[in-house]
């Protein structure tokens, strides 16, 4: 049951406007005979990070691929909505959403130079991208520019990557130039797909932080799956929990780390300190403690989510009610 | 952020030196005599006419003098003409001349502008239209109903083509649409096509699920682009490492579809024509009509299929297997 609560605009809320609203979005897996995502919801602000968290086979990847809209051919959607800056994406044809994603709202995927073209160099699949969308432009032109997004990627000696093939890349690297092929465009939403995954922790940390400063001055928005609870302590706004492709807790960082509510979200946390990760949680908190000065705060009060199955336990924070 | 500076490490990349290729013939010495006897063809196929110390197409003078200067008579029924005309290879008509008192060795010469163009020109549009017709089957394979039957029914088409023997083809093709340089090209492209297409296909139905085409979708490329500079660079290697191979195979072709009268005609030089021209008069001993060209057309074969036997060695186990 959703609870009206009356102190319901807490300070540090931003007035900021809803960038992406999706809900009970439902994924149907034909072959598996199964619901890769069950009645899904979010509400995602410009500027908001928004932390997908669960354990491999819940159906992160799948929800972001639902959004963007490319869903294998062995998966149907059954039902949902997702409006973007209030335009129905579901009414888009293929043609409409190939022009959005790029310019709109792009992927970030994991698997560093696995995920590149491998016959191609770094700078020309830049180029690429931007001349899907930019066709009147000259070669030169968006060459310049695609050199440009390597050097504010954070990428050391842009010109020589530019020309280099991905088999010549570190994995980092490899990685900074999924995240610049996605940024090229200068999208308003990204889709990050658990793309810090493999990456060394320091290389990891290097590249989030970079890349999360680079979102604060574009005030692009982020859609994050992570089963890294630091990465979700530090650099996310928003949390949510999903489990079975059906969210199970959605709340504002601190609400959640704080005060988890749902069973499975507690067992998520202890996993974490079983697997010694405690030192790394204690310090993310720090972290967030630390953050919260000059943090955003994105309390979501009129979450899509069906009134019947979740309950508020605070502004801005859903735990779907425990059937078992 | 401070960070630490190296110093730079130059890698040093061997260079190109004469030595290092000299090396390298050394340690491929078949492969470098196949390049030379290439090399050599396409130069003769550039200049070889303009070269020949003979006109390869037109009937020579003295031949048809006697020794004391008087014309022989070149009528049908003179059995003394062919003799004449004949002549065994000496200084003057190295490779000798045939019966119709054409320069054996200019004509040899002067066949790659024929063969070699014939073999090149029909590899070439065979790989292109192979490759765009196998990218456009293997993207199109399972992905709905109506495109999905429509790729299906285009392989089962190349399928049909494939099923008879290429020969046979060729022969009916040619007699349908006429014989000649352009006609046999024709053919050629056509045959060749389904090889090619085969390839390409087989190789898109495999790059087409790396995770870096979900990977070019998902940061906004059409599918158009996906097709041709992301999945086209990657699954075309194959069909292109069998170029080589199919070359030679096209020059046989076009030697055996002339040795029959069905390809290029007598008098433009063409070493199936030459080869067929001469099989009566090996078995009354004028030899070398035949002889030279059957030479010059199994070496010419043979250099490509060093050549792609060396280029398929090289590229086996590479390429894409490890993504």
């Amino acid at each position: 049951m959703v609870t009206e609560t009356p102190d319901a605009t807490p300070a540090g809320s931003t007035a900021s406007g809803e960038i992406l609203r999706v809900s009970d979005l439902t994924l149907h897996h034909l072959v598996e005979d199964r619901l890769v995502i069950d009645g899904a919801f979010m509400s995602v602000d410009s500027g908001e990070v928004l932390g997908v968290m669960g354990e491999s086979g819940s159906g992160k990847s799948a929800l972001l691929f639902g959004i963007i809209r490319l869903l294998l051919r062995e998966v149907e959607q059954r039902s949902g909505r997702i409006a973007y800056r209030g335009e129905d994406l579901m009414a888009k044809s293929n043609r409409q959403m190939e022009q959005l994603r790029g310019l709109e709202m792009a992927m970030i995927v994991p698997g560093g130079k696995f995920s590149l073209n491998p016959v191609e160099t770094a700078g020309s699949q830049i180029v690429d991208v931007l001349r899907s969308h930019f066709p009147d432009r000259s070669k030169k032109d968006l060459a310049d520019e695609a050199i440009e997004i390597l050097r504010i990627i954070g990428i050391p000696d842009p010109d020589i990557r530019f020309r280099a093939y991905p088999h010549e890349l570190s994995g980092g690297m490899a990685q900074r130039i999924l995240i610049a092929k996605a940024m090229a465009c200068s999208p308003q939403l990204l889709l990050g797909d658990e793309f810090t995954v493999g990456l060394d922790v320091t290389i990891q940390a290097q590249v989030m932080d970079h890349f999360h400063a680079l979102l604060r001055e574009r005030n692009t928005s982020l859609i994050l799956t992570t089963s890294d609870l630091g990465i979700a302590a530090t650099y996310c706004d928003t949390i949510a929990v999903i489990r079975r492709g059906q969210i199970v807790e959605y709340a504002p960082v601190l609400d959640f780390f704080a005060n988890p509510q749902h069973s499975y979200s507690r067992l998520l946390l202890s996993a974490a300190r079983e697997a010694r990760a405690q030192q790394k949680m204690d310090e993310a908190r720090v972290d967030v403690e630390r953050d919260t000065s000059q943090d955003r705060r994105f309390v979501h009060e009129d979450l899509p989510a069906p009134p019947d199955l979740y309950t508020l336990v605070a502004p801005g924070h859903l735990v779907r009610l425990e059937d078992e | 952020m401070t960070t630490t500076t190296w110093p730079a490490v130059r890698v040093r990349v061997p260079r190109l030196s004469a030595s290092a290729i000299w090396a390298g013939m050394r340690r491929q010495k078949l492969l470098t005599i196949a390049l030379g006897i290439l090399a050599v063809m396409i130069f003769l196929a550039a200049v070889g006419p303009i070269i020949a110390p003979h006109d390869p197409e037109s009937v020579l003078r003295e031949t048809l003098l006697d020794e004391q200067g008087q014309p022989i008579l070149n009528s049908q029924g003179d059995p003394r003409t062919q003799l004449v005309n004949l002549r065994a290879p000496s200084g003057t008509y190295w490779f000798g001349t045939d019966e119709k008192a054409l320069d054996v060795f200019s004509r040899t010469i002067s066949a790659p502008r024929v063969d070699l163009v014939i073999a090149i020109a029909s590899t070439i549009i065979g790989l292109g239209a192979g490759s765009v017709i196998g990218l456009v089957a293997g993207y199109a394979a399972g992905r709905g109903r109506l495109v999905g039957s429509l790729a299906e029914v285009l392989t089962r088409f190349m399928d049909i083509i494939q099923a008879f023997p290429v020969f046979i083809v060729a022969l009916a093709l040619v007699a349908v649409i006429g014989s000649g340089q352009d006609k046999v090209i024709y053919v050629l492209s056509f045959l060749f096509t389904p090889i090619f297409f085969r390839y390409v296909r087989a190789e898109t139905l495999l790059v087409r699920e790396l995770t870096f085409v979900e990977a070019e979708r998902a940061v906004g490329n059409p599918t158009r682009r996906i097709m041709f500079n992301h999945i086209l660079p990657n699954s075309v290697t194959t069909a292109t490492v069998q170029g080589s191979a199919v070359m030679g195979y096209a020059i046989l072709l076009t030697a055996g579809l002339s040795f029959v009268g069905a390809g290029v005609a007598p008098p433009t030089p063409e070493w199936g024509a030459m080869i067929r021209s001469g099989v009566e008069l090996m078995q009354s001993g004028q030899w070398w009509t035949s002889v030279f060209p059957g030479i010059t057309l199994g070496l010419t074969v043979f250099s490509l299929a060093v050549i792609g036997e060396s280029i398929r060695v090289r590229w086996r186990g590479s390429g894409l297997r490890g993504y």
